[in-house]
């Protein structure tokens, strides 16, 4: 053996080692070769530091509702299917060797017509469930942002995404009847897709919500905010008002489906304590992520601390597009 | 009392032990979340092929081989759904042509290099903690899928060569061999991110 060859098998055991590849009696054999030979033991110390940074490789745990979610698509897959083996689905009929179809062509018949009942009996209430499932994809689809988010955070000492300085002296508001730039809010969520903290475009388009298309360029970190106001369907947190980091209140709502008071980029004079964003049948409610990651659907647009309006900022009742949060715990969601 | 394997468990569900399952699911859920979150960078994917794989698993029990553990079988159904969902997003796993590292598995020089390089450190920026998890993820993401997959397997979570061979579906020597391309690569790599010095620089590139 050359010792090329010998030195290659030597730094292949170092690797094992640092992988736990090795038996205890091997793992053994190598730290007495490490102790006895100081330049197989300066190679061992050159593998471990280019194996170090991989350990800053950190993950997110999964989200608290996974094993739920796992074990309810068990159970309703017991609810919805005959227990049958599998080959005897994929066989058809009575072949002769010994494998036979689970129905009769007869039984299908039966079966077809009884759906056909079944469906249309269940059709009016398709389109609820319907509805219902987009707003649960729709709650799912904020609890995904509200991950980035925390993993945007933990990157950056508590603080949110936003590009504050721009909206501190321009206005958030599209159609603003104002002289003051434009210095859109939205720049601060799509932070999230241009550094990646959130991976799929179509996270921040709302299933509810008809005229909605996510971003389809695969360069989204070459832009600094969403090109169309269509590739994003939620409001966020007025980020040019007092300071909010990820340490404050917890139960501060942060991003929510589109505010209706501006929808469209326009200033509406409507009830703020009364309306709902109208994502979602035009107006039945709204899904609303908090600073402490979750999610939820609910009806009633008071839902911030300590019973916040989230589409206002503290009382006021018309907007020109400069107006910011009036505390760090009025929640106060603009496009 | 002694906790059940996990081949145990699955026995008794085939059995009628109703709860088996379920505390299979509990032990494996966070696990099986982080190899696909790492591989596929994506945690909607995560959620997804999680849900599936134990989908998967419970429908395909009674075709598990008694002889085999349970744990590489799970991470095999999950790493074919974690492949497809990357091939759906069209991603790419085939090496590039001038990869140094054939699929037989002869990446000597590859390793060998590497560990007769520079200092591997020498001239390094440290990085904050944010930016260095920030650069990693972006390092090890940008792995071709193959590489990407057994350093995950191997780094993250402690498989044995051959579970890796049997998750992946290659022989034991290709998977070290990918496992050698990986750690080059990602350390090639990470010195030109954090930068090197000059007279580094050329020791370093002969890792990849």
């Amino acid at each position: 053996m050359s010792d090329k060859q010998r030195q290659f098998d030597m730094d292949e055991w170092l690797l094992d080692s640092q992988l736990g590849q090795l038996t205890d009696a091997q793992h053994r054999e190598v730290m007495e070769a490490l102790r006895k030979n100081p330049s197989l033991a300066e190679r061992d110390h050159r593998l471990q530091r280019l194996l170090q940074p991989l350990d800053a490789f950190t993950t997110t745990p999964p989200p608290n509702y996974l094993v739920d979610k796992v074990l309810d698509r068990i159970a309703a897959q017991n609810e919805d299917l005959p227990v049958v083996p599998e080959s005897a689905l994929m066989s058809g009929d009575d072949y002769g060797d010994g494998r036979r179809s689970v129905f009769s062509f007869r039984e299908m018949l039966a079966l077809a017509a009884m759906l056909t009942f079944v469906m249309l009996i269940l059709v009016p209430g398709l389109a609820n469930v319907r509805a219902k499932s987009r707003q649960i994809a729709c709650a799912d689809n904020l609890h995904r942002i509200g991950q980035g988010v925390l993993a945007y955070a933990a990157d950056n000492t508590n603080a949110l995404p936003a590009v504050a300085s721009a909206a501190r002296e321009g206005t958030w508001l599209r159609d603003a009847k104002t002289t003051k730039p434009y210095a859109p809010n939205s720049r601060g969520r799509y932070l999230l897709l241009r550094l990646r903290y959130v991976n799929q475009c179509d996270s921040f388009v709302c299933p509810s919500h008809g005229d909605a298309k996510p971003l389809a360029v695969p360069n989204a970190h070459a832009f600094s905010d969403f090109p169309d106001p269509a590739n994003c369907s939620y409001d966020s947190q007025n980020m040019a008002g007092p300071s909010v980091r990820l340490t404050s209140s917890s139960d501060l709502p942060y991003m929510a489906d589109a505010n209706p008071l501006f929808e469209g980029g326009k200033f509406h004079a409507i009830d703020p304590l009364r309306s709902n964003s109208r994502n979602h049948n035009g107006g039945v409610g709204q899904n609303v992520l908090f600073l402490d990651g979750h999610a939820r659907w609910t009806q009633d647009p008071n839902c911030g601390v300590r019973g916040d309006n989230i589409w206002q900022a503290g009382s006021l009742r018309h907007y020109r597009g400069t107006e910011k949060p009036t505390c760090p715990e009025d929640a106060f969601l603009v496009p | 009392m002694q906790t059940p394997t996990d081949e145990q468990l699955l026995s008794d569900h085939l059995t009628g032990r109703t709860d088996a399952f379920e505390l299979l699911v509990r032990r494996h859920t966070d696990e099986l979340h982080r190899f696909v979150l790492r591989f596929t960078n994506s945690s909607a994917a995560a959620d997804d092929v999680v849900q599936e794989a134990f989908l998967q698993a419970y429908l395909s029990a009674d075709r598990f081989d008694p002889g085999r553990r349970f744990r590489p079988w799970l991470f095999t159904i999950a790493a074919n759904k974690a492949r497809d969902w990357l091939r759906s997003r069209g991603r790419k796993s085939e090496v590039p042509l001038d990869a140094k590292v054939d699929s037989d598995g002869d990446v000597g020089k590859t390793f060998a290099d590497l560990m007769t390089g520079a200092e591997v450190e020498a001239g390094a920026v440290e990085l904050q903690a944010g930016e260095q998890r920030r650069v990693v993820r972006r390092i090890v993401e940008s792995l071709p899928d193959m590489f990407r997959e057994v350093l995950v397997l191997a780094y993250y979570h402690r498989f044995a060569y051959r579970e890796i061979a049997e998750v992946v579906g290659v022989p034991v020597g290709t998977v070290k061999s990918r496992l050698h391309a990986a750690i080059g690569r990602f350390a090639t790599a990470y010195q030109e991110a954090v930068g090197v010095e000059d007279g580094d620089e050329a020791e370093v590139g002969r890792w990849s």
